[in-house]
């Protein structure tokens, strides 16, 4: 099978903002979704040196910006994307999506390039420590933005999101997943032959969605997803990853124990056909430990993550040594990212139990999560975007004899090697390359 | 000589099509499932009637995997012959109530068997409609189970059913769980359609445990959201039981899963009353021992006791505040009426 040859949607990046663009004034003259006035309260205040002002205005602004174009695919859609099922057409766009969540939607959707998403990563990175400063550290430290930093981040909110009178979406996959339950496709349907070749994201969005359609709908949408996700399982089976094929089996237990037999009947089908009865959790125990884990990583992703971390660890790490392998994808990487922590380092209360719950990890759950999860897991591989977390990476890699393992996925083979020669460069490689095979090749 | 006349060897040849049809080998010989199916019509134990579910199968584990959340126990190991299907149920039997049901596993000179369960949650699904509804040569299994008296159901993987009679029914008769779907159906008319399926489940899986141990039972839906006023001579719940609102609150987590266990109960308490139980089209109980007033009771059936009677006269107010009544005789057959113009 050839693979990211062939996608569902693409992003267009169209550079419309001459590079060499350095004056407030100049950047903000393309900003066309903010009015003069505003345009003009900018240029005057980074003149005068308000920059976490201003700065925070631009990021709020464009923030706002980039959520209700997102919203315009729905909320239901984004919320599926977002593993967050719970999310309906009456929610807020606004509210509901979190920044760091809108800046990974489009870079998902293809509204912004990789590169360019590293950036509104930065952008936020700066706009929230500003924000989480204390008045006295300010006051006694002289802590403060620099005019090169407030720039960078204008012209990126710019660039990306308030220079664009409207942002392109990724209407042809919104289309096909609209078909997904309200048509029922068959093996000879492009759409289907093109699925199969996508890249890992796609394939693994489309059993999401088809999954949550399957839970949470009755009737003709229903019939449809059930018949389509009969016609489309076979096929992408073997190519899954395990975390996905635990998230089907979890899915016929839930609707099982929900006594919804139309579903549980198709859904036995599907899974007798590619023989997937391994991957129908024992019992519902691992649901106690995913629901620890989000927690964890709600903490983490949250503004005073540092001092949030801690509770939620202490929860995971209470609930026993044995973490069930349902639940051993999420977990791993909630214990990960505390343990690499941000940008800006780690949280001294939760890093030393993460450092615990990590040496607590047989070589065979190592094995595991490293071949079957981290090749999906963008949470963490973004962080080896960032050195500190990158330095902790290789401490971990070293420190658990990571190299040992046998490696079925070349990139993870080499991004293990290059973490143990410290060579920054190499890893970030492997890691743009693992990026790359999930999301598909992308500008 | 005398001549000796038994429906053995007439059964055996009967049942020899499904047999091959199963091919799951010597666990589901005609022998086996005749001596199953005569054993289990009349079942006692210490004098107590017991109907167990029993499950034939050549790898219980492979089973199991289709009902997250099982219980397994294992029992004993027996000659692979007809001789030990009686101290199977013997040991078996006993211990397979509460949801527990007996499995023989046979792949070779041996039998293993046990005891299974699946989650014991009040709404998951039955394990009959799982494991029977599978169709595929990856989960083979027959299911032998007493579905009233004198009469056995075998039905196996591949959705074939037949329904032994060992009495003087003729062949044309109805099974007798024929109608149990139909009485949930009335029963669940007019409840969401988003909830529909999964309060069918938790009714049809509590109505058909009450009915099991149950020595006959009139069950009417009224027309209406209250009891019919002929019906008034009876026990009118202040506060009707909701069924679709409880399993909605089990679902939304806002109440255990136990509370619908401790209701199927009180059902099946009613359920053995005498009278009438009458529930309301959106999954309502309303009343239970409820009686006729002696005045309607006109009818006179060519045959049949004081229930028939009453079923008779229900009948006749199809339409005029019934919607539909289901009778189970003593002997477990059942039957049923619903108003079609509705």
């Amino acid at each position: 099978m050839t693979e990211n040859k062939l996608t569902l949607w693409q992003p267009t990046e169209v550079d419309f903002l001459p590079a060499n663009l350095t004056s407030p004034s100049e950047i903000t003259e393309y900003a066309k979704q903010l009015s003069s006035r505003e345009r003009k309260q900018i240029i005057q205040g980074l003149q005068a040196g308000n920059y976490e002002i201003v700065i925070n205005f631009v990021w709020t602004k464009a923030m706002a910006a980039l959520k209700r174009e997102l919203g315009t695919l729905g909320v239901k859609f984004l919320g599926e994307m977002l593993d967050k099922p719970d999310l309906g057409e009456d929610d807020d766009v606004i509210d509901v999506v979190t920044d760091k969540e809108a800046v990974r939607l489009a870079e998902e959707l293809g509204v912004v390039s990789p590169t360019e998403a590293m950036r509104l990563r930065q952008a936020y990175e700066l706009v929230a420590h500003f924000s989480k400063l204390e008045a006295a550290e300010i006051d006694s430290e002289g802590v403060a933005m620099e005019d090169i930093e407030a720039i960078r981040t204008l012209k990126t909110c710019v660039k990306n999101i308030l220079g664009k009178p409207k942002i392109e979406v990724a209407t042809k996959f919104v289309e096909f997943r609209d078909a997904l339950e309200s048509e029922t496709l068959n093996q000879s349907d492009e759409r289907v032959s093109m699925l199969v070749t996508s890249p890992y994201f796609f394939r693994k969005l489309t059993i999401s969605i088809l999954l949550s359609v399957i839970k949470k709908n009755i009737g003709a949408k229903l019939e449809h997803a059930l018949t389509n996700f009969n016609l489309i399982l076979p096929l992408l089976w073997d190519g899954l990853r395990d975390t996905e094929k635990w998230q089907i089996g979890h899915t016929y237990a839930e609707v099982y124990s929900a006594g919804r037999s139309t579903a549980t009947n198709w859904l036995m089908q599907a899974l007798l056909k590619v023989k997937g009865f391994d991957y129908v959790p024992e019992n519902l125990r691992s649901d106690t430990f995913i629901k620890a884990a989000e927690n964890i990583l709600k903490a983490h992703e949250d503004i005073n993550n540092f001092y949030n971390e801690e509770a939620p660890m202490r929860v995971l790490m209470k609930m026993g040594s044995t973490i069930p392998f349902p639940a051993f994808s999420i977990c791993a990487s909630a214990i990960l990212a505390v343990r690499l922590g941000n940008y800006y380092g780690v949280s001294f209360t939760a890093h030393p139990l993460a450092n615990k719950m990590l040496y607590r990890f047989t070589q065979e759950q190592w094995q595991y999560y490293l071949n079957q999860c981290l090749p999906g897991d963008v949470r963490i591989l973004r962080k080896l975007e960032y050195d500190k977390p990158l330095e902790n990476w290789c401490e971990i890699v070293d420190k658990h004899k990571l190299s040992e393992i046998n490696y079925k996925n070349q990139h993870v083979n080499n991004l293990i090697s290059s973490s143990i020669e410290r060579s920054t460069n190499k890893v970030r490689k492997y890691q743009k390359l693992l990026m790359e095979a999930y999301y598909g090749k992308r500008s | 000589m005398p001549e000796n006349i038994t429906f053995r060897a007439h059964l055996i040849g009967s049942i020899n099509d499904f047999s091959d049809a199963c091919s799951m080998g010597l666990i589901v010989r005609p022998t086996i499932l005749v001596e199953l199916i005569v054993t289990l019509s009349r079942f006692k134990e210490e004098g107590a009637k017991l109907i167990p579910e029993v499950y034939l199968c050549n790898d219980i584990n492979q089973l199991l995997k289709l009902l997250p959340n099982h219980g397994l126990i294992h029992i004993g190991e027996a000659q692979a012959t007809e001789d030990s299907i009686k101290e199977i149920l013997k040991k078996c039997a006993p211990l397979a109530i509460g949801g527990w049901c007996i499995f023989i596993e046979g792949n070779g000179d041996l039998f293993k068997y046990g005891l299974f369960r699946d989650s014991l949650n009040p709404l998951a699904l039955p394990i009959d409609e799982i494991l029977l509804s599978t169709h595929s040569e990856e989960v083979k299994v027959v299911r032998v189970y007493q579905t009233a008296g004198d009469c056995v159901e075998i039905r196996n993987y591949r959705g074939n059913i037949h329904n032994i009679f060992l009495s003087h029914k003729k062949e044309s008769s109805p099974s007798p769980t024929k109608f149990l779907s139909e009485l949930v159906d009335a029963i669940c008319e007019k409840v969401n359609e988003s909830q529909k399926e999964t309060i069918k489940t938790f009714l049809s899986k509590s109505l058909r445990e009450a009915l099991t141990t149950s020595h006959g039972t009139l069950v009417a839906v009224s027309n209406t959201s209250t009891t019919p006023k002929f019906l008034s001579d009876g026990v009118h719940l202040r506060e009707p039981i909701d069924f679709a609102e409880e399993i909605y609150q089990v679902s939304q987590n806002k109440l255990q899963p136990v509370v619908l266990t401790s209701q199927s109960l009180l059902l099946k308490g009613m359920l053995n009353c005498d009278g009438v139980v009458v529930f309301s089209r959106n999954a309502k109980l309303l009343s239970y021992n409820c009686f006729i007033a002696s005045s309607m009771e006109k009818v006179k059936p060519s045959f049949g006791g004081a229930r028939m009677r009453a079923f008779e006269t229900l009948c006749k107010k199809l339409g005029r505040g019934i919607y539909a009544v289901f009778i189970q005789s003593q002997d477990g057959w059942t039957d049923f009426r619903r108003n079609k113009h509705d």
